[in-house]
């Protein structure tokens, strides 16, 4: 299958009183279509950054160097287009239709003086310009059905400080499914009688669902929930993710493939049960040891704290706070090196079996 | 084991929204002994009253009925100079390093000030160096002294907050989610480092918290907290390895496990 999304040595970086910084720093992956990619990196490693350079919404004075390259919409490689050359308008219309997004604090990104149905039906009109208003609030139902939500006219019409922590993080992936068209959803969509019902294959979806810590917030049962949800959604509207989380436990539950990202670059990649059974960079073993479990546990915090991107050590950024490091990772930053085929760390340990080293 | 700190049927409502008659009750009935020496811990999700339940417990809120005592002493009676002397026994620390430490104090400052109300009588160069002792014990530099907290990270912070509720050298310490708004390799150097202070200075802890494998690090025991009461009390051991109460065998349930690595 063909990747949904590519980057290529995508750079961001921003001006900041001690200087450029690189929030991101040549980071490259792919994306398949349906699938689930878990962006693993504590605050300050870039992850959410990267988030937004996929929506286009850099903050004002951003220098992006690389490719982002988006398939077309039917899903074939030779229409795909560039985000980042992409000119506005184009760029403003992938925004919601194509890629979608949800974010860790639903109450700070919704609005709180609109109904959650008028937030909903705002996305969907993006999208669907003189779309009548019954057919606007179908739909805005149809969002709210397929996250789940219970009673959807009720909270349709409540105000997000009326419904609670996890019903307002459905009302954000009601409103990140309301704005997209996966696949010809737009042209069914129009061709589709008023009152006829929706079937999976003729609902709109975003092709790439982008979520930021979605569950950060919430407590454990309703995480489970949402993360429930989540799996579902993939199933049924073939949805391609995008999972940022500092959570080691949630990305084992959620994603294919995971990216582990330290100080803007990606130090590790791999498979999902592979990266977590046998990590191969220092920094994800060094994560999960610290990692608290049900069982108590000896502790075995990393030592230091994560450099900060306006002072990065000259080579491996992970060095200082290495249990491993060698002299030569103190003077250049390592390549990703691939351990298996589908595998790769940015470590010289690498290819001499970091995990004797490790024991 | 002496008992520290008793409560018994505690409860604490407040008015609920505006226009409307009722009120939440907050915490419904609660009663806990609290062991010196020991690690309990407060788990339960949001809204369940936990916090609510500490703050009771420190008397930074006053509950509407029930007894405290600490040391056999009723705590709930005490007024001024003995008020006072109870509390220098029982500090807390709080969940957000960020909000709660003012950011226009410097850090000797900020760690003195306790020792300001608490111990007027030390003369300058005893207080600097009660100060710099609460430092060393969460593994901080002098050099910290003459700065502002934005120029420390969240873990460093956390650990100023720890010291300053080490410099009045209490028996008990409120710890407040400690680590859950810090990164998971910081959170763990905060987890470990409590467990040394408690070793180091015969502390006794009450842990709130709604992460139970970070209480499952510390707690000898653990009472699990819904709708205000308290639904399921035990040892550590008992609680996680054999949960009998529906909703603490939900909360194990929910979490995600990792694999275990090879």
């Amino acid at each position: 299958m063909a990747a949904l999304i590519e980057l290529r040595g995508l750079t961001v970086e921003l001006p900041t009183p001690s200087g450029w910084i690189r929030p991101v720093d040549d980071v490259s992956f792919a994306i398949e279509t349906g699938e689930s990619l878990g962006l693993v990196g504590e605050s300050g490693s870039g992850k959410s950054m990267l988030a937004l350079v996929l929506m286009g919404l850099l903050p004002p004075g951003a220098r992006i160097h690389g490719e982002a390259w988006l398939a077309g919409a039917n899903g074939s490689g030779s229409s795909r287009v560039n985000l980042l050359t992409l000119p506005e308008r184009e760029r403003v219309a992938t925004r919601g239709r194509d890629i979608a997004m949800i974010f860790q604090e639903p109450m700070t990104a919704l609005n709180p003086v609109m109904r959650a149905g008028a937030q909903i039906a705002e996305a969907v009109r993006a999208h669907h310009a003189g779309l009548p208003r019954e057919e606007v609030n179908h739909q805005v139902l149809a969002a709210l059905e397929r996250a789940a939500v219970p009673e959807p006219e009720l909270r349709a019409r409540q105000y997000p400080h009326q419904l609670s922590g996890g019903l307002r993080q459905r009302v954000m992936i009601a409103m990140a499914l309301a704005g997209g068209a996966g696949g010809d959803a737009r042209e069914s969509s129009r061709a589709r009688g008023r009152t006829a019902p929706l079937t999976a294959s003729a609902r709109g979806a975003p092709r790439l669902l982008i979520a930021d810590e979605p569950t950060t917030a919430l407590d454990v049962t309703v995480q489970k929930q949402i993360l429930e949800l989540l799996a579902r959604l993939r199933r049924d509207l073939g949805l391609t993710l995008l999972f940022i989380t500092h959570d080691l436990g949630v990305v084992a539950q959620v994603a294919d493939r995971i990216a582990v990202t330290y100080a803007g670059r990606i130090v590790e990649e791999g498979p999902a049960r592979e990266v977590l059974e046998r990590p191969q960079h220092p920094y994800t073993a060094g994560l999960l040891r610290a990692s608290p479990q049900l069982a108590r546990q000896k502790l075995e915090p990393i030592p230091g704290t994560v450099p900060s991107l306006a002072a990065l050590p000259p080579g491996c950024a992970f060095e200082p706070r290495c249990a491993l490091r060698r002299a030569e990772c103190a003077a250049t930053m390592p390549e990703l090196r691939a351990a298996s085929p589908e595998h790769r760390a940015r470590c010289i340990l690498v290819e001499e079996k970091l995990e004797k080293a490790i024991r | 084991m002496t008992t520290l700190l008793e409560a018994r049927e505690l409860r604490k409502s407040f008015p609920a929204l505006a226009r409307t008659r009722g009120r939440v009750t907050a915490v419904d009935g609660v009663s806990l002994d609290l062991a010196a020496g020991e690690t309990l811990a407060i788990v339960g999700e949001s809204g369940s009253g936990k916090t609510t339940l500490a703050r009771m417990l420190l008397r930074l809120i006053e509950p509407d009925s029930g007894e405290l005592r600490v040391d056999g002493r009723d705590f709930l009676a005490a007024r001024g100079a003995a008020l006072r002397a109870l509390r220098r026994e029982m500090q807390m620390v709080f969940q957000d390093p960020f909000a709660s430490l003012d950011p226009r104090m410097r850090i000797a400052a900020i760690i003195s000030e306790p020792l300001e109300i608490h111990e007027p009588q030390l003369a300058r160069a005893q207080r600097r160096e009660r100060v710099s002792e609460a430092l060393r014990a969460v593994g901080m530099g002098e050099d910290a002294l003459t700065r502002y907290p934005h120029e420390f990270s969240g873990g460093q912070r956390q650990r100023i907050g720890i010291a300053r509720a080490l410099v009045l050298r209490p028996r008990l310490v409120v710890a407040d989610e400690p680590v859950s708004a810090l990164d998971v390799s910081v959170g763990a150097q905060i987890l470990e480092l409590l467990q040394n202070l408690q070793r180091d200075f015969s502390l006794t802890y009450l842990l709130i918290s709604h992460s139970l494998p970070v209480v499952a690090q510390l707690a000898t025991r653990i009472a699990v907290m819904q709708g205000g009461r308290i639904v399921e009390t035990g040892t550590a051991a008992q609680i996680l390895g054999a949960p009998t109460h529906p909703y603490t065998q939900s909360l194990i349930a929910a979490i995600p496990v990792l694999p275990i690595a090879s």
